[in-house]
């Protein structure tokens, strides 16, 4: 569900997020038109804009993990976990995290990947929020909530600041709710 | 320059929290600094961020630069409290625009370090962030990346040092500060 359809309608915060988000045309490849968060994090007000309505959505409903997605979820998990006084879990590609892991396969457009979170990082029952820059098909997300679950701990919502047009009217993924600040930039005029 | 050596009250607690994975990536003796469990326990979190903020608030900062992937852990919420922008210093091929490059020495092989051209503004004060110090080789390549576009490095900052393997000379005079060091 959209932030403008859930409380924050009209609120000037959010154009202020999406006139930051910068589109690269064509990129990874042909016909992509990648939504680019670095200019929102050059931004110093949009990004603290960002980052203060997840805190303000979250401080109040118990949560006790924020669980990000390499690496673009590491730019916004942390300040949103400090600011709740939540533990921060990094969720990443295989081989990066030291210590004894759980891996969960996805589908990716051709072939699968792989997302791991440390054994012990999550205890069972603890309230977690998941968050990536964007979501797309949900393929990464869905990987997220199954490696949370698997440890008996209950997802609460994902947050993502741009939700593709595959999620839009869609209020949950895999049944858990989805929180969005902005839709997609488009390029106005553009090839 | 280390907060560990000026004993401040909250590093005993950040260094507790850091767990050591030894055997990892590889054998033969290396011994992972994890902070993965740092980032588990919210008040050594904060105090690790507020140990930062602390010494750069109010010291004309305008870019704290991360480097990829655990550099995105600290940087951003140092950046928002004093006030700076956030600029991710990217593995190849994954920053959608236009991009500088340097490349730098591994154990075996080369590996290179890219940003965003537009980034960072010639003249801007900056800081370069990362969870750990070893041979000091990333930090150099990230340092470059920032002078190539006029930046002025204001100092490289890091939770850990390896000490021993003498990062902090190959940082061409630039000021150092960590958090903790490891031996």
């Amino acid at each position: 569900m959209f932030a403008a359809e859930n409380g924050l309608k009209g609120d000037p915060r959010l154009q202020a997020i999406s006139d930051a988000i910068r589109v690269v045309p064509h990129f990874p490849k042909q016909g992509i038109m990648f939504q680019d968060i670095t200019t929102l994090l050059l931004d110093h007000k949009a990004f603290k804009h960002t980052i203060d309505i997840f805190v303000d959505r979250y401080r109040d409903m118990d949560i006790s993990v924020i669980a990000g997605v390499e690496a673009r979820g590491f730019m916004f998990g942390p300040s949103i976990a400090l600011a709740i006084g939540a533990k921060f879990v990094p969720l990443r590609k295989p081989k990066k995290l030291p210590g004894e892991v759980i891996s969960e396969a996805y589908e990716l457009e051709y072939g699968t990947d792989c997302l791991e979170m440390h054994v012990g990082a999550v205890p069972a029952g603890e309230r977690v929020i998941v968050i990536d820059d964007l979501v797309a098909t949900g393929g990464t997300l869905s990987a997220a909530i199954r490696l949370l679950e698997r440890v008996g701990a209950q997802v609460v919502e994902c947050a993502c600041v741009i939700g593709l047009p595959e999620v839009k009217g869609q209020r949950r993924l895999n049944g858990k709710p989805l929180y969005i600040l902005v839709e997609p930039r488009e390029i106005d005029g553009c090839c | 320059m280390s907060a560990y050596r000026d004993k401040d009250p909250r590093i005993h607690g950040i260094q507790s929290k850091i767990r050591v994975v030894p055997n990892f990536p590889k054998p033969a003796g290396i011994m992972f600094q994890d902070i993965t469990t740092l980032l588990l326990d919210p008040k050594a979190f904060k105090d690790t961020v507020d140990l930062f903020v602390e010494r750069y608030k109010g010291k004309n900062i305008s870019v704290v630069a991360g480097i990829e992937a655990r550099g995105f852990i600290f940087g951003p919420p140092i950046a928002l409290e004093i006030g700076a922008k956030f600029v991710p210093l990217r593995k190849p091929k994954k920053l959608p625009g236009r991009v500088i490059s340097e490349e730098y020495e591994l154990e075996y092989g080369r590996d290179c370090l890219e940003m965003h051209l537009g980034a960072v503004e010639p003249g801007e004060q900056a800081l370069v962030v990362d969870d750990l110090i070893a041979t000091g080789g990333t930090l150099c390549a990230a340092m470059k990346l920032l002078e190539r576009v006029g930046a002025d490095v204001v100092e490289c900052a890091c939770v850990i040092e390896l000490p021993d393997l003498k990062g902090r000379e190959r940082l061409n005079g630039k000021p150092l500060y960590v958090l903790l060091e490891s031996h």
